[in-house]
């Protein structure tokens, strides 16, 4: 059993620092946290693939803990993973101290030292984050220091290592971003309708010199960068109902895993335009990529060392048939749009009826970038046309009519289509067109007591074939019940099966409690292999088979 | 005040983070290094164009009152066939012997070649080491020898090279040679890899007059292999490409800016040269 335990005196010092400096900070402070814990029994099953797990139990736990006393805070997390679930990388198993930090916030200067999280603009060049549910953790260990000189600007600067499971990454990341609102320090702007905030970053690794063969002549080695920089604009501006965020971001010679070690240099464009007033708002997001995976270790290939982000542009969806094909962003290269248009028809009108009615309306395309080839590794990689666009990756459409019946009733319809191309996820095969149905029905009995329906189809021209393993192929449907009684219990039951073209027959059922900041839930049934997806962030969920249970707590 | 000066760490802290690193492509367009070992031969991946080149080799000397009016014919035959032909001037012999106590432009591997080819009258001069019968081609490169030239470059490349300078590296420069065989060779091969330097500045003798500062150009300095070459690691069939690296000091005597380096592949047996390639030394 791994324990890693080697920051817990730091940690303790830490902690004790308000004790030893100033008595009257142990009444001044306060303790806070929040507890999580995930299990997971699955047994074998040849038909959805579900493997034995030899473990027969499996769980993630952490803990946050966190000190605060005026401006001084610190905090740490504990972590466990024994063993890690199914999907979560197996370098997670052990268990110790994972993340610890002092911090000062002032008006003027914020100071953090330990692990920290941070984003410059969108995140194109830089997002140090962590989402639980994907596995991610790409913590900065270090120094991150943020300024505010006077009201309106902002200054921040940072430096440190990934985190990278247990360990941290080799290559040191640097940045420095700054952010102007002019309406801020520009007094005559202060009440204008026109708002600008501008900003700019900077982020360079630095990362050792290595021996990486060239796959042409075995003679050469890469002639690799050591220090790697990217830099980004961005603008926001305001007027009236108006909105436009652009940022742009260009990255330097990054040759890496991700690319294949070509020395092409990476470029990202996001475009987001927003309209918005009582019962209207309508929102287009252009965006493209080309060449802009940027890790702080140049050799990892996995869901860890990133150092940017890449915001997704298309809808996160939350029923499971339009969530079942979800877009993983191709941070090698992409352009795509989306379009996003809500609408509440009024009440007391011929479609609104009594209480209105919800319109929401989407469309998303994303496509790859086009390339002409040039070479391979330790070459320029290829030519790029700005305007071009490459091989179709994702498109999708949805309609959405949400309508209050009466007072306890709610219906939510949903169309949706999809294509998909499974290139996108590293496998070969034609595009999947999707067609997709929800029904969602709302009765609140009472104060107490809520009843939910949800019916959905998909049909599908994709069909399973054993070779290629994809066990979303075919026409599939599913039924969900969920009752939420007493405001504290809820019990859901719901089955999805493929009724043509595919496999598997996906039944759940979860019973949960809720009792102030804590929620405990058990679940039983069957959970189909896929990507799990967040903000275009995706990893591998594996078929399981058996009981999972979630404790989460806060204080 | 105390703004502006937080403000200008900042901006300054920017710039010392921009100085990220920008990697330059070889001429193939490569971003690599040499990893192996210096006279190791490779297997390539580099496909040259079929171009066959000749080489002039004068042997010449400050004492030698004809030798300016070979150098104006060989300057003529550089102009027309440009970089089809390269010019190695191998200062040698008695009319090599240095005038007024300046440098001594001979060198041990030119006159080893000088005796080889049995020079005995200067300027001597000889196309790809080529033999006329059973002796060598040797002539008076004071007039033009066109056809010398022509013989050899309106011929298919049997063997097709290129030369690249590598750079320096701890005092050592680096010198890549490509080899693409087109056809087949079936006999053994030498590579000879040498240093030459222009605009070397001595006393030179001429006709009824002595030039006080005459630019000798194509100097021979020094060979980088071996002498007579060292042996080309290759089965000789069509499709083959291979390569090697060098690595060697330069002669301290040597300008490095004014100097090339000229790179020929020989029949091992005759010591008839099949083609040859020229670059800037870097």
């Amino acid at each position: 059993m791994k324990t890693k335990q080697k920051h817990l005196p730091l940690l303790a010092l830490l902690l004790a620092t308000p004790f030893l400096g100033n008595a009257q900070g142990i009444l001044g402070g306060h303790v806070t946290g929040n507890i999580q814990l995930d299990g997971q029994i699955s047994h074998a099953d040849s038909v959805i693939g579900a493997a034995d797990v030899p473990e027969k139990l499996l769980m993630n736990a952490r803990a946050d803990i966190l000190y605060t006393n005026g401006n001084f805070s610190a905090g740490l997390r504990f972590e466990a993973y024994q063993n890690p679930m199914l999907g979560f990388n197996s370098k997670y198993q052990g268990q110790g101290i994972a993340n610890y930090f002092a911090a000062y916030n002032g008006d003027k200067l914020s100071v953090t030292m330990g692990n920290f999280y941070e984003q410059f603009g969108s995140g194109m060049i830089l997002r140090a984050y962590e989402d639980r549910y994907l596995g991610v953790d790409n913590s900065l260990l270090g120094l991150n220091v943020t300024l505010r000189p006077i009201e309106g600007v902002t200054l921040k600067a940072l430096a440190g290592k990934q985190r990278y499971y247990w360990e941290y990454g080799n290559g040191i990341v640097r940045g420095i971003d700054g952010e102007v609102n002019f309406n801020s320090i520009i007094k005559s702007m202060a009440e204008s309708k026109f708002r600008l905030t501008m900003g700019a970053g900077f982020v360079s690794k630095y990362e050792p010199d290595q021996t990486i063969s060239y796959t042409g002549n075995s003679a050469f080695r890469l002639k690799l960068p050591l220090n790697v920089g990217a830099g980004a604009i961005r603008a926001d501006i305001n007027y009236g109902n108006w909105s436009l965020q652009a940022e742009y971001a260009h990255k330097g010679q990054d040759p890496s895993i991700m690319n294949e070690f070509i020395y092409r240099e990476g470029d990202a464009l996001m475009l987001n335009a927003t309209y918005s007033q009582k019962g209207f708002s309508a929102n287009l997001q252009a965006k493209r990529v080309d060449n802009m995976s940027f890790k702080s270790v140049r050799t990892e290939s996995g869901e860890m060392l990133y150092i940017n982000y890449i915001p997704a542009i298309t809808k996160q969806h939350t029923y499971a048939f339009l969530s079942m094909y979800p877009y993983a962003t191709q941070t090698t290269g992409e352009m795509g749009l989306q379009a996003d248009v809500m609408y509440k028809i009024k009440k007391e009108t011929l479609l609104g009826g009594k209480y209105g009615t919800d319109i929401h309306l989407n469309g998303a395309i994303i496509t790859g970038i086009d390339t002409n080839r040039i070479g391979g590794d330790g070459t320029l990689g290829y030519t790029s046309d700005w305007f071009k666009t490459g091989d179709l990756y994702y498109a999708d459409a949805s309609l959405e009519v949400a309508k209050k019946l009466s007072s306890k009733l709610k219906l939510t319809c949903t169309y949706g289509y999809q294509i998909f191309n499974p290139i996108v996820e590293g496998h070969e095969g034609n595009l999947h067109h999707n067609h997709i149905l929800v029904g969602d029905l709302t009765w609140k009995i009472d104060k107490k007591n809520v009843l939910r329906f949800e019916a959905e189809w998909m049909g599908s021209d994709s069909k399973y074939d054993k070779n290629i393993d994809d066990k979303r192929c075919g026409d599939w449907i599913m039924g969900l019940v969920e009752y939420n009684f007493t405001s504290a219990w809820f019990v859901s039951v719901s089955d999805q099966y493929a009724y043509r073209d595919g496999v598997g027959n996906y039944y759940n059922i979860s019973v949960g409690y809720n009792h102030g900041a804590t929620r405990l839930q058990l679940g039983y049934g069957k959970q189909r292999e896929g990507l799990l997806c967040i903000g275009g962030v995706c990893r591998q969920v594996p078929a399981s088979n058996g009981l999972t249970f979630s404790l989460t707590t806060s204080f | 005040m105390k703004t502006f000066k937080i403000i200008s760490f900042f901006i300054a802290s920017l710039f010392l983070l921009a100085s990220c690193d920008k990697i330059e492509s070889d001429e193939n367009g490569n971003y690599v290094v040499f990893s192996g070992a210096t006279g190791t031969w490779y297997d390539s991946d580099v496909e040259l164009p079929a171009i066959q080149r000749a080489m002039v080799e004068k042997y010449t000397g400050v004492r030698c009152t004809n030798c300016p009016a070979a150098d104006n014919v060989i300057h003529t035959a550089l102009d027309k066939y440009d970089d089809k032909l390269i010019a190695i001037a191998v200062h040698s012999g008695r009319f090599g012997e240095p005038l007024n106590n300046e440098a001594d432009l001979r060198t041990e591997d030119g006159t080893a070649w000088f005796e080889y080819f049995g020079i005995v009258s200067q300027p001597a001069a000889m196309v790809n080491r080529g033999r006329s019968g059973n002796s060598w081609d040797l002539f008076t490169p004071t007039s033009g020898f066109d056809d010398r030239i022509d013989a050899i470059v309106n011929q298919d490349a049997n063997v097709s090279m290129q030369i690249i300078s590598a750079g320096e590296e701890n005092g050592k420069y680096n010198v890549r040679i490509y080899l693409d065989y087109k056809d087949v060779v079936s006999s053994g091969q030498t590579l000879t890899v040498l240093v030459t330097e222009d605009d070397i500045h001595t006393t030179q003798r001429g006709q009824n007059t002595e030039y006080t500062d005459y630019a000798q150009n194509h100097v021979l300095r020094q060979v980088v292999t071996d002498t007579w070459g060292m042996e080309v690691s290759s089965d000789g069939m069509p499709g083959t490409k291979r390569m090697v690296m060098l690595s060697f000091e330069l002669r301290e005597e040597c300008i490095p800016q004014n100097c090339h380096l000229v790179a020929f592949v020989s029949n091992k047996e005759t010591r008839e040269i099949i083609n040859a390639a020229e670059c800037v030394l870097q």
